[in-house]
Order: structure tokens, then C-alpha cells, then sequence
């Protein structure tokens, strides 16, 4: 009965309660996420040119295009080096929205992609980019335009536009299309069809006849709400209400593109600067398994360092960075044994492997490259593997 | 990015569709909403305050890294949250050997129940009549605001006890009125 009167009284907390700030403060540091280089190249892609170093240039150019075209096709530089085990890709992606990207991949160790296949990868993802780009602007979101301060205002229609992941048609009628995920093939969405619903395939107005079971697509959809202030306004805002939501389909766009190019990514380990510490490369967040995590809330700012081991014991783990310094933490126990023991022998850690580190200091580089283990927030291994449950 | 002021406004299905969308910010509403109950589900597998903030937050943080994977469609986003909230609580047991009643822990509620507006309503309005009116306070700081003892003694400047005695005479106001 006491518990129930806990669990009455959590759920009749009021919209505009306010929450202790200081820990939601910890919790969004933990989660503030590095800008995901995937991403921001299905942001802003475009054109692409693909130069290999160490092979010689290759340029794939953007090709010229009829008027009706909806979006153009962009052009990146590729330039391929191979200093270590691993062959890394710089990718330069200019008129690709509005800024130029540049991002770093680093190909895992058993991944047979050619350079061919990798620039079709990120072809692919530079149309993804545009498309993007384009529904966005042509259905835009506007939210902008909600009033949370004024008590009972009236309610306003609001646009949100989303732009799907790239799925595989299922099967498609006069009303309905069904779609598996391309990402996550078990994954089933399906979405209404109407009059208004319009079909682009080749980047220009297309028909429903010339998409076949197979392709590749993505769905823009938009949806519509009504929101409504309550009475209950305070400084902090209005709890409001919608008094409809409703989805429709406006475009089904066929990709020039196959799965394996938009899937290709899982083949790679993206990098780019380490948050807090912008001397140095770290990988995304993607592909890693925890050897270690702290639990609590910390007010310092979390850092992160990623390298090579180059020496373990019991009261250390030794990393070489992407800066070629030797970052020492500091350990009361072995980590890595203790991880190797209770774990499949497809993920035992040794020397090479490359850790990724989150840790708490007030400057990016710790006094002597030495992290305390009270300042250890993480350890995660870099998986190197293409499929899932191995190392490599 | 949009905008805090925007954010605010937005339901939870579009908060968690910009999330899914990776807007970051947007899951800080979501955070706020949750966490003081998340705190409080806890400590009831845990009788450890400290202990039921720590797995909260660390149930915030899986749940935002796994967000990708919540189908609105298979149920409520609180009833996913407290799931985690619970194993994570469940597996802080195991890993600290800590011995436990089992009956104890089989009748916590896996999450908070589902409350029309008018029984929320009704809840709060039964807690602000609460008296003496420090009562009502003791209510809002711990369980909306999530606020320990500590904190609520030292902003109505009396010991943590007497918040603790405060909080628990409420409770037994309310379980008359509320059930």
C-alpha cells in the first residue's frame, strides 16, 4: 500500500515540476554526443571526387544533370593513406550544404571493401544528404512558430518533417507501401499512400510503375499537430495539448543506390576529434564493448582519449595516442585481465588493440599523460570485427 | 538544433522522435520528467539513496544510447524506462551481493500507474491541502522535484529528521484520502 501511494504520487507530478538541475546537468554531459560523421555527411553531402594517395588519383565527378533534376549530385575527395595496419580514408565533401565536411574513416582490420566500394559508399551517403536537404526545404518544419507563453492561445497547426533511413520496398499498392529497414532488415514500416503522394526516382518526378520490389528508398513524411496551451502557464512554459496528430506520406524517393553501399559503413571505424581534447582522434560511438564504467555524476568535464595499447599490468593501462603520445591510466586492478577472463575468447583485449577512454580532468592534456582511476569514467574496446560478436 | 523554447512545447512521442532524429537537447525534458520517479523506483529495490540516484542517472543514459531500439508501437516510453530502471536495479543487487527479500522486491510496482489529468489533478490538489502546509512541501520536493532530505531540510532550514517525520505524517494524510 505504501509503495502504491509512492507510485500514485510519481505519476501525479505536473508537467512544469521542476526537476533538480544539477544532476539532469550530469546526465546530458554523459550523453552530449560528438558529432556523428555519418551523420553530418548525410547532412550536407554533394559532390564527389575520390583521390587515392598511395594508389594514384581517382576522380569519380559529379555528373552534369537535366534541369528537372530535384537535387544535384555532389562531388568528395578521397584521399586513402595506410600508415598503420588499418588503410584510412580522409573524405573532403564540398558543395554539400552549406558548409565543407571533413571526415576520417578508418577501414576495420577484416573488411574486404575495395576503394571502389568505398567510394560508392559514400556516393551513396552524399545522395542521402541531399535528399535530405531537399525534403527539408521543400515541406519545412514549422515549429518556430509555436507560442508556449501564452495561456490558452490558440491552437496552431505545425509541420514536422521526417525524412526516413533507407529501406528496401516490400511491396507497394494504390494505398500503402511496405518497407524492411535497410539497416535493420527485420524492421517493418509501412506507410499510408494518397493522392498527394509523390513519387521521385533518378532525382526527378517519377511514377508508382517504375518502383519494383527491391529498390531502395526513402519515405519522406510530415507530420501534422495542433497544439494548445493549458491555462497552467509559469515562466517556464505552458503544459499543452494536442488536439490532433496526423501523418501523411509526401514523397517516396527511389535510391540510386544498393543496401550494401548505405550498410558499407559498418565496415569502418569513423573518427574525429576527441570531445574536450581536439588534439587528438577518437572513434565514434558506434562499434565498442565496455570494459569499464564508473557509475555517479561528476561537475568536472569529461574527456576523451583514444589509442593503441602498448603495455598493461595490474596498476596500468599504457595507450598510444593519434598524437603519438603515451597516455598512462592508472589502474587498481588489471582491467584487462579481468575483462579477458569473464569474457569469449573472441573479445579478449591484448597490445594493439585500440581502447577508448573517458575520463574527468580540468585540462585537455592530464599532468604527465597520466589519468588517476578516480577520474576513469570508461573503457571501451574498439571493435574491429564486420560482424557482430567477434574482436576482429 | 532547435531550440529549448521549442522543445518545451513538444509532446512526448516528438520528443522522443527528435531524439530518435538525434536532437540531442530534446531529451533533456524527458530526463526531467522521469528522473525524480526513476529515483525513487529505485531506492525501493535498493533502500540506498545514493545508490537509487546513481542507477537512475545510469538508467537515463542507457536508455538514451538505446533509444534507437524503443518501438513506440510494443509501448509506453515510461514503461521501457522503468524496465531498465529495474534491471539496472536488479543487477546493482547481484553484482553487490546485497541479500534481499524477495517477496519485497516481486511486489514493486514495474512502474508508476497511468493517471488521467483529472486524478493527477486530484493528487495534487489532495497534497497542497495537506496540513500543516510544510507537509504539502515535503511532498512536491521529494517526489516531483526529487529532492533528498538534506536538500529539503537545508531549504526549510530544520533538520533532515523532522523532513523525514514531516514526509512520512503526509503520507499517512494521504493514504486516508487517496486509497
Amino acid at each position: 500500500m505504501n509503495k502504491n501511494l509512492d507510485y500514485h504520487l510519481i505519476a501525479a507530478r505536473a508537467e512544469d515540476a521542476i526537476t533538480d538541475s544539477a544532476r539532469i546537468d550530469a546526465i546530458m554531459q554523459h550523453i552530449t554526443p560528438k558529432p556523428d560523421r555519418f551523420t553530418a555527411s548525410l547532412r550536407h553531402s554533394p559532390a564527389f571526387v575520390a583521390s587515392v594517395a598511395t594508389i594514384g588519383l581517382l576522380v569519380i565527378s559529379g555528373s552534369a544533370y537535366a534541369i528537372t533534376q530535384l537535387w544535384s549530385q555532389g562531388a568528395s575527395t578521397i584521399n586513402k593513406s595506410q600508415p598503420g595496419p588499418r588503410a584510412t580514408y580522409t573524405i573532403i565533401s564540398k558543395d554539400c550544404g552549406p558548409q565543407t565536411i571533413k571526415e576520417q574513416l578508418e577501414k576495420k582490420r577484416n573488411s574486404h571493401l575495395t576503394d571502389q566500394d568505398v567510394q560508392q559508399m559514400i556516393a551513396a551517403n552524399c545522395e542521402l544528404a541531399n535528399i535530405f536537404a531537399w525534403a527539408n526545404a521543400q515541406w519545412p518544419n514549422d515549429i518556430d512558430r509555436i507560442d508556449h507563453i501564452t495561456p490558452n492561445a490558440v491552437s496552431q497547426n505545425l509541420h514536422y518533417t521526417q525524412v526516413s533511413s533507407p529501406l528496401q520496398l516490400r511491396s507497394l499498392s494504390d494505398t500503402q507501401l511496405s518497407t524492411n529497414g535497410v539497416y535493420d532488415p527485420a524492421g517493418r514500416y509501412n506507410f499510408s499512400i494518397d493522392r498527394d503522394t509523390q513519387f521521385v526516382a533518378n532525382s526527378t518526378h517519377a511514377s508508382a510503375s517504375q518502383f519494383a520490389v527491391g529498390d531502395v528508398v526513402v519515405v519522406v513524411t510530415q507530420k501534422l499537430f495542433s497544439q494548445q496551451n493549458d491555462s497552467d502557464c509559469s515562466i517556464r512554459g505552458c503544459s499543452s495539448k494536442n488536439l490532433n496528430d496526423r501523418t501523411t506520406t509526401k514523397v517516396i524517393v527511389k535510391l540510386a543506390h544498393a543496401p550494401t553501399d548505405y550498410t558499407n559503413a559498418r565496415e569502418f571505424i569513423w573518427v574525429g576529434p576527441c570531445s574536450n581534447n581536439d588534439k587528438e582522434y577518437c572513434p565514434s560511438p558506434r562499434d565498442s564493448i565496455s570494459l569499464f564504467e564508473r557509475d555517479g555524476s561528476t561537475i568536472f568535464v569529461l574527456r576523451e582519449a583514444s589509442g593503441k595499447i602498448v603495455a598493461y599490468d595490474a596498476s596500468s593501462i599504457t595507450i598510444q595516442t593519434s598524437s603519438g603520445r603515451q597516455l598512462t591510466l592508472k589502474t587498481d586492478e588489471n582491467l584487462i585481465a579481468k575483462f579477458n577472463a569473464r569474457t569469449p575468447s573472441g573479445f579478449t583485449v591484448e597490445k594493439g588493440d585500440t581502447l577508448w577512454l573517458n575520463y574527468l580532468s580540468k585540462d585537455p592534456m592530464p599532468a604527465n599523460n597520466t589519468i588517476d582511476f578516480i577520474n576513469l569514467m570508461s573503457v571501451r574496446l574498439v571493435v574491429e570485427s564486420v560482424t557482430d560478436h567477434i574482436k576482429y | 538544433m532547435l531550440g529549448r523554447r521549442i522543445i518545451g512545447v513538444m509532446n512526448e512521442n516528438q520528443l522522443i522522435a527528435l531524439v530518435q532524429n538525434g536532437e540531442h537537447d530534446a531529451y533533456r525534458p524527458l530526463v526531467e520528467r522521469y528522473l525524480p520517479g526513476l529515483v525513487i523506483h529505485c531506492d525501493q529495490f535498493l533502500r540506498d539513496r545514493d545508490a537509487a540516484e546513481d542507477i537512475a542517472q545510469d538508467t537515463c543514459i542507457k536508455a538514451y544510447r538505446a533509444i534507437s531500439t524503443y518501438d513506440a508501437g510494443k509501448g509506453a516510453f515510461s514503461t521501457w524506462l522503468y524496465r531498465i530502471a529495474s534491471n539496472q536495479a536488479r543487477d546493482y543487487l547481484r553484482r553487490h551481493k546485497r541479500k534481499v527479500n524477495i517477496d519485497e522486491i516481486d511486489q514493486i510496482p514495474s512502474e508508476p500507474p497511468a493517471l488521467s489529468n483529472a486524478e493527477k489533478r486530484e493528487i495534487r490538489a489532495k497534497v497542497s491541502a495537506l496540513t500543516p502546509p510544510e507537509y504539502a512541501r515535503v511532498v512536491e520536493s521529494y517526489y516531483w522535484q526529487g529532492k533528498r532530505y538534506a536538500q529539503i531540510a537545508a531549504e526549510m532550514n530544520v533538520p533532515a529528521g523532522t523532513v523525514a517525520t514531516w514526509l512520512k505524517r503526509a503520507k499517512l494524510q494521504l493514504r486516508k484520502e487517496l486509497l
